[in-house]
C-alpha cells in the first residue's frame, strides 16, 4: 500500500463531506446573507434518520439516501420559512446568531433519542477497489460520488435555469428582485431546502464510514467553517475545492505532528484567511471593515 | 373625469421614529404626465418616492399616508405589491444586478423575446451590450439597463430617482428625452425626482418644488414662476 | 433623549443650566418623597430597581440558605463576571464574540499554572489572570478592529477552538485530569469552599461591577457608548475609535479571563473540557436572555441561565411524571436537555425579544405608566 496514496485518498473523502457542507451553507449564504451555524445540524438529522432507515427498516441504499435529502431539505426550508424568514430580510447578523441557537436544538434532540454513545451501521459491502496504491472502500467511493454529483447538480442549476438566475438575482440585490417580481423569500426558502439536503447527505457519507454520535458529528458541522472560509462563502463550486485542500493539509498535519495538531491549524488558517484575503480563494464578498 | 394613475394624500417618512423627513406630501398624477420634484439634496426627495413604492422598512424607514394607484387603494406599500400594482420605481442606488450580465439580468424578468426586443429597440445601446456584467456599465447605460428592467414589467406608473447624478449633460438631456416618450409613445405615467433643474423642467408637464421636506411650490410648468421660485429655494445655481 | 415630564401636573420652572445626571435627586429641599417620585419619574429607573432588589434578595438569600443555594449562588457569581466581561464588547463596540469559553480557560490555566510559585498566594492570581486576559484581549483586538459582525463571529470562533486545542494538548501532556489552582486562603481564612468562597466570589463581582459602572461614567464610557451607536459618526467627531475598540476588546478579555480564574477556585482546578464551544454560547445567551443594554441585565441573565437547572432539576419531576416521562427522565438527560433549553431559549431571544428579560420589563413599565398617568389625569379632572 502506497502511503501518499492512501492520504490523498483520505484526504479527497474527508474534503467532500466538509464540501457537502460548504456548498449548502454557500447556496444559503448567498440567497439569504444568513450565515448558518445550523449545517452541522442538518448533518447530524441527515445521519441519524439515514441510519434510522438503514438499521430499522431495511431499506434499499438508494432509497434511504433520497428519503433521508428529501426529509431533512424539506425541513430545513419549513424551518427558514417558519422561524427565520421575517427577520433574516432586515436582520441578516442577527438570523446568523441565532442559528447558533438552532443547532444546539437539534442536536440536543438527536442526543435526547438516541442517546450520545456512538452509532455504527452495518458495512455497506466489504467491495473495495485498489487504484494506484490506494485501498478505496465502497463507502469512500459512495462518499465522493454524492459529493460530485451534488456540486454539478448544484452548479448547473446556478447557472443554466431560471431557479439558479433568480438566486442569483436574490443573492446581488435582494430588494430589486422583490422590485421585478422575484420573492426573495421563496428563493431564499429553497435554497435552505438545499443547503439542508446537501448537509444531509454530508451525514449520510459520513455515517458510511464512521460511527456517528451527536457531539462529535455536529462538532464536524464547526470544523467545516476553515473549508468554508478558505473555499470563499459565497461560492459552490469553491467549497467543494475548500474542503479538499483543508482535508490534505489536515491529513499532512496528522502524518507530521499527530492528530491533536489537527484543529488548532485548520482554525489557525481560517484566521489567516480572514485576515489576508476574507473573500476566500474562490469568492466574491466584500469585506466589512471600519 | 378621468381616474388619477396616482394620487398620495398626507405622504409622512421617518427614519428611526425620528422627526419626519416627509411631511404631508401629495399629489394626483394623470395618466401620460411627466411630473418632476426639484430640490435641493436633503429636501426629501428620494424618501418620498421609497415611501410611495414601500421601499423603506429594510432601511428601518416608515411612512403613513394614503396611496392611490388607478383608483385601487394600497394600504401598506411594499416593493412587491406595488410592482403588482405597476407601480415601478427605478432607484437612485443599487438599480442594477453588478454581478449579472445586461442579457442574463433582462431574461430573469421575462423570458418572452416580443418583450425583450422592443426594450432593445427602445435602448439600442443596450442591445449592443447584451454580454457585459452590469457592473461593467458607464453610468448612463446603468440608468438605460435599470428603466429598461422595470419597463419589462410592463409598469404603468413609473417613478424615478435622481437619474441625472453624476451623469454628463449631455447624457442627462438624452436621458430625459427618453422619458418624455415614454410618456408621450405609451402613455406612462411618470414621477421623477432630480436636481438637473433645467433639463427636467424642458421635459415635464408639471413641477413640484420640495424643501425641508414639504412641498413649497407645485403646477402646471406654464401656470408657475418657476424661475424666480428656485431662486428662492435653489440659490442661483445654473444647471 | 428627550425628557418628557409624566404625569399631567406642569412642570415647576427650574433654572435652565445643564445638571448632571442623578442630581435631580439632590437639588432641592423637597422631602425623600417627592425626590424619590422625581428619581423614578424616569423612565427605565423602575425597571433597573426592580431588576437591582431581585439579585440583591437573591445574593443574600444565597449567603444565609443553607450549602445547596450557596453552591448555587457561586455558581451564579463566577458567570456573572463573566457576563460583564462579554456585556463590554457588545455594550461598547457593540460586537458579538463567540470566545467567552477560550478567555475564560486562559483564566483558569494562568491561576493553575501559577501553583508552585512566587505568585500562587491569593488574590494574586485573579490579577495576573486579569493582566494576561488584558494582554490577549488586546492581541486579538489588533486583527479585531478590522472585522466587523459576521467577521468578528467567524474569527472568534476559530480563536476559540485554538484556545482549547492548545490546553488541551497541554493538559494531554502535562495533568490529563487538569490542573490543580494553588489553594486560595487570606489570612488563614480558607476561602475554598461554603460561605467564605460564596462572599469572596460575591466581593470581587461587587467590584467588577462598580468597576465598570465607573467606567461608564467617564470619558471612556461614552466614548464606547458612541461607538456603539455609530463608528463612522464617532470617527467624524473626534473619538479615537481604533483605541477605544482595543480596550473594549482588551478589557472584556481582562475580565472574561478573571472570570475563568474564579471558576478554577470554585471547581479546584482548570480542565480544558469546561471551556468549549458550549460554554462560549451559553454567555451569550446570559447577556441576551438577560438584556444586553445593560450591566444590570447581563446580571439577571447569568442568574437565570445558572440557577434554571437547579431549578428545573427540583421542580420538574412531578410534572414529568405527570405527562409519563418518568420523575428522572430530567436527571438522567440533563446536559442534554439543558443543552437544547439554552439554545431554544436563545433562539427565541434573539429573533422575537432581542432585549430579554430587561426588555420586556421596560415593556411593562411603559405600559403601567401609561395606565397610571392615564389613572391619574382622570382623578384630577383633567381635560381629555
Amino acid at each position: 500500500m502506497n502511503v501518499l496514496a492512501q492520504a490523498v485518498e483520505g484526504s479527497l473523502v474527508t474534503g467532500c463531506i466538509y464540501g457537502l457542507l460548504g456548498m449548502g451553507f454557500a447556496l444559503l449564504f448567498r440567497a439569504s446573507k444568513v450565515l448558518s451555524f445550523c449545517q452541522g445540524g442538518f448533518m447530524l438529522l441527515g445521519a441519524f434518520i439515514f441510519y434510522e432507515l438503514q438499521t430499522s427498516s431495511q431499506q434499499p441504499l438508494l432509497v434511504s439516501v433520497l428519503v433521508t435529502t428529501l426529509v431533512v431539505g424539506a425541513f430545513s426550508g419549513v424551518v427558514y420559512l417558519v422561524v427565520f424568514a421575517r427577520v433574516a430580510s432586515r436582520h441578516a447578523f442577527a438570523t446568523s446568531v441565532a442559528t447558533i441557537g438552532l443547532a444546539g436544538v437539534l442536536q440536543a434532540a438527536v442526543a435526547l433519542r438516541y442517546g450520545t454513545a456512538p452509532l455504527t451501521l452495518p458495512e455497506v459491502s466489504s467491495t473495495a477497489f485498489h487504484v494506484a496504491g490506494a485501498v478505496i472502500p465502497m463507502a469512500d467511493l459512495i462518499a465522493v460520488c454524492l459529493a460530485v454529483l451534488t456540486v454539478v447538480a448544484l452548479v448547473a442549476l446556478l447557472r443554466f435555469t431560471p431557479l439558479g438566475l433568480r438566486m442569483n438575482a436574490v443573492a446581488d440585490n435582494a430588494s430589486l428582485s422583490e422590485h421585478l417580481g422575484v420573492s426573495a423569500a421563496r428563493v431564499a426558502a429553497i435554497a435552505w431546502a438545499l443547503a439542508g439536503a446537501a448537509a444531509a447527505i454530508a451525514g449520510v457519507a459520513f455515517s458510511l464510514r464512521s460511527s456517528v454520535d451527536p457531539v462529535g458529528v455536529a462538532n464536524i458541522g464547526l470544523f467545516a467553517f476553515p473549508a468554508i472560509i478558505l473555499g470563499g462563502m459565497d461560492s459552490v463550486g469553491g467549497a467543494l475545492l475548500g474542503g479538499i485542500i483543508l482535508g490534505t493539509i489536515q491529513n499532512a498535519v496528522q502524518v507530521t505532528f499527530g492528530a491533536r495538531w489537527i484543529d488548532l491549524v485548520s482554525f489557525a488558517i481560517m484566521l489567516v484567511i480572514l485576515l489576508i484575503r476574507p473573500s476566500g480563494l474562490f469568492g466574491k464578498t466584500e469585506v466589512v471593515r471600519l | 373625469m378621468t381616474t388619477p394613475a396616482l394620487t398620495v394624500r398626507d405622504l409622512t417618512v421617518r427614519y428611526n421614529g425620528g422627526s419626519p423627513v416627509v411631511s404631508g406630501y401629495e399629489v394626483d398624477l394623470m395618466p401620460g404626465t411627466l411630473t418632476v420634484i426639484l430640490g435641493r439634496n436633503g429636501a426629501g426627495k428620494t424618501s418620498t418616492l421609497r415611501g410611495i413604492t414601500g421601499f423603506l422598512s429594510h432601511e428601518s424607514g416608515s411612512s403613513t399616508g394614503t396611496i392611490v394607484v388607478h383608483g385601487v387603494p394600497v394600504r401598506r406599500p411594499n416593493p412587491l405589491r406595488l410592482s403588482r400594482l405597476g407601480v415601478g420605481l427605478v432607484a437612485e442606488r443599487d438599480k442594477i444586478f453588478g454581478n449579472m450580465r445586461v442579457r442574463d439580468q433582462l431574461r430573469l424578468v421575462t423570458d418572452k423575446p416580443a418583450d425583450l426586443d422592443e426594450v432593445l429597440g427602445f435602448f439600442p445601446r443596450l442591445a449592443e451590450r447584451l454580454d457585459v456584467r452590469a457592473g461593467l456599465l458607464s453610468g448612463g447605460e446603468r440608468q438605460m439597463l435599470a428603466t429598461a428592467l422595470l419597463l419589462l414589467r410592463k409598469p404603468r406608473v413609473l417613478l424615478v430617482d435622481e437619474m441625472s447624478l453624476g451623469l454628463a449633460p449631455g447624457v442627462v438631456r438624452e436621458l430625459m428625452a427618453y422619458l418624455r416618450r415614454l410618456a408621450d409613445e405609451r402613455g406612462l405615467t411618470i414621477l421623477a425626482a432630480d436636481q438637473a433643474v433645467h433639463a427636467s423642467m424642458k421635459v415635464a408637464d408639471a413641477v413640484q418644488i420640495m424643501d425641508s421636506g414639504r412641498v413649497v411650490a407645485s403646477g402646471a410648468l406654464a401656470d408657475l414662476d418657476v424661475e424666480s421660485i428656485l431662486d428662492t429655494y435653489l440659490g442661483r445655481n445654473e444647471r | 433623549m428627550t425628557h418628557s415630564p409624566s404625569g399631567g401636573s406642569p412642570v415647576a420652572a427650574r433654572p435652565t443650566r445643564p445638571q448632571p445626571r442623578g442630581a435631580d435627586l439632590l437639588d432641592s429641599d423637597d422631602g425623600v418623597l417627592p425626590r424619590l417620585a422625581r428619581y423614578f419619574a424616569k423612565p427605565g429607573r423602575t425597571t433597573h430597581a426592580v431588576m437591582a432588589v431581585a439579585l440583591v434578595a437573591g445574593a443574600l438569600w444565597a449567603a444565609f440558605g443553607g450549602p445547596f443555594i450557596s453552591l448555587i449562588g457561586q455558581s451564579c457569581a463566577v458567570f456573572a463576571v463573566a457576563a460583564v466581561g462579554q456585556s463590554i464588547l457588545l455594550g461598547s463596540a457593540g460586537q458579538i464574540a463567540l470566545s467567552g469559553g477560550a478567555f475564560m480557560a486562559i483564566g483558569a490555566f494562568t491561576t493553575g499554572l501559577l501553583n508552585g510559585t512566587a505568585l500562587e498566594p491569593f488574590p494574586v492570581p485573579l490579577l495576573v489572570s486579569l493582566l494576561v486576559g488584558w494582554v490577549v484581549g488586546l492581541i486579538a483586538g489588533l486583527p479585531g478592529l478590522r472585522f466587523r459582525g459576521l467577521y468578528l463571529l467567524l474569527a472568534s470562533l476559530a480563536l476559540q477552538f485554538m484556545v482549547i486545542a492548545l490546553a488541551r494538548n497541554y493538559q494531554a501532556e502535562n495533568a490529563p485530569a487538569g490542573v490543580i489552582v494553588p489553594l486560595p486562603e487570606l489570612g488563614g481564612l480558607d476561602l475554598s469552599v461554603g460561605t467564605p468562597l460564596y462572599l469572596m466570589l460575591l466581593t470581587v463581582l461587587l467590584i467588577v461591577y462598580f468597576g465598570s459602572w465607573l467606567v461608564e461614567r467617564t470619558g471612556i464610557g461614552l466614548a464606547w457608548r458612541a461607538i456603539r451607536e455609530s463608528e463612522v459618526a464617532a470617527a467624524v467627531s473626534g473619538v479615537d475609535v481604533t483605541r477605544w475598540k482595543l480596550y473594549a476588546f482588551a478589557a472584556s478579555g481582562a475580565i472574561t479571563s478573571l472570570a475563568g480564574s474564579l471558576f478554577a477556585y470554585v471547581i479546584g482546578r482548570a480542565d480544558y473540557v469546561s471551556f468549549d464551544m458550549a460554554l462560549s454560547i451559553a454567555l451569550i445567551t446570559m447577556i441576551f436572555i438577560g438584556g444586553i443594554r445593560s450591566r444590570l441585565g447581563a446580571l439577571t441573565g447569568a442568574v437565570i441561565i445558572t440557577a434554571l437547572p437547579y431549578i428545573l432539576q427540583n421542580y420538574l419531576s412531578p410534572v414529568l411524571a405527570g405527562i409519563g416521562l418518568g420523575a428522572d427522565w430530567y436527571v438522567n438527560n440533563q446536559s442534554q436537555v439543558n443543552a437544547g433549553l439554552f439554545s431554544l431559549l436563545f433562539l427565541l431571544v434573539v429573533l422575537f425579544e432581542p432585549d430579554g428579560v430587561e426588555g420586556l420589563l421596560l415593556k411593562a413599565e411603559r405600559v403601567l405608566r401609561r395606565r397610571v398617568s392615564g389613572l391619574t389625569s382622570r382623578l384630577s379632572g383633567g381635560t381629555t
